[in-house]
């Protein structure tokens, strides 16, 4: 097992590419940034309540918890958009808590297998093509970060000299959709 | 050679992957893993796995698709074939037929969401 730490995308050890079983696209997504903001807490509750209330998903969350500060982004998928902005135009004092940022995409890695070597690529990949990376979250299995959603393709030309993937992998973009009936 | 069963674990939600993938190792399983059911052909085919943990919905071959194919196979018939489904009705032990008219022959069937310790006798149950 080749031993990645501290060679985060060092070409001279291209050889030992990380190995991913494979990379995710999102469709295209509308990000919600709670801004700073004395109540955090509440306006990441308010926000969510509102998007609970008028049904629309959240496909990626982005929540972090420190001591006395909760963070948080919701991503809703693009076509939402319409919805999202009659939801923010009727409450004023929840539009003045938020930061829209759109057209973005999420691109996932998986599994990540707690590597901070893939962490450490992702980063040095995007500091040095100038991307900008406007989310990160680990799950399980998945290390996911979101970004302009026309350099998705982009990026992963740009990661593939770093990241081995199976031959037959599965298609980056998604393939099914399930929508509510 | 290892004497430990291998389960393959074919879904196209890695988290899913990752959280079975997990339980089974720690019940002692040997696993492997797929995205898509033509990614999960190609893992057959590289180790053949005692049983499958097969999700139906998945891009390029699903789940009823590549049961079929295996099912149809002198030579994989034999894997044991768990299904996980997002339809929970009544059916045979045997014999799969779910909302929209297909049918398969898969040996067993989990609906998600999923209960892992349920899942886990299920494996158990079909590989005693």
């Amino acid at each position: 097992m080749p031993h990645h730490e501290n060679t985060f995308c060092d070409k001279s050890r291209m050889a030992d590419k990380i190995r991913v079983d494979g990379i995710k696209l999102s469709l295209e997504l509308i990000q919600i940034n709670i801004l700073a903001h004395q109540d955090n807490q509440r306006s990441n509750k308010d926000v969510l309540r509102s998007l609970a209330e008028n049904r629309i998903n959240c496909p990626l969350i982005f929540y972090s918890a420190g001591a006395h500060r909760i963070q948080g982004a919701y991503c809703v998928l693009a076509e939402e958009a319409d919805r999202l902005n009659r939801v923010l135009d009727v409450d004023p004092d929840l539009k003045k808590i938020v930061e829209i940022l759109s057209p973005v995409g999420a691109l996932s890695l998986f599994p990540h297998k707690f590597s901070l070597t893939l962490l450490g690529c992702l980063m040095n990949v995007f500091g040095k093509a100038g991307l900008p990376i406007y989310g990160m979250a680990a799950s399980l299995s998945a290390l996911t970060l979101t970004t302009d959603y026309e350099v998705l393709d982009h990026a992963i030309e740009l990661l593939r000299p770093h990241i081995s993937l199976p031959a037959n992998h599965s298609p980056f973009r998604p393939q099914l959709r399930i929508k509510a009936i | 050679m290892s004497e430990k069963q291998l389960v393959l674990v074919v879904d196209d939600d890695p988290d899913l992957v990752e959280s079975v993938s997990m339980k089974l190792e720690s019940e002692n399983f040997r696993v492997n893993k797929a995205y898509d059911g033509v990614e999960a052909w190609d893992k057959i085919k590289e180790e053949r796995p005692d049983l499958i943990i097969l999700d139906v919905m998945m891009p390029r071959k699903n789940g009823y698709e590549l049961c079929d194919e295996l099912k149809n196979s002198e030579e994989y018939k034999n894997i044991v074939i768990v299904l996980l489904t997002a339809v929970a009705d009544a059916v045979t032990s045997t014999s799969f037929t779910h909302m929209d008219g297909k049918t398969t022959l898969a040996d067993d069937f989990i609906p998600k969401p999923i209960e892992l310790d349920r899942l886990m006798e299920m494996v158990k149950e079909n590989l005693a």
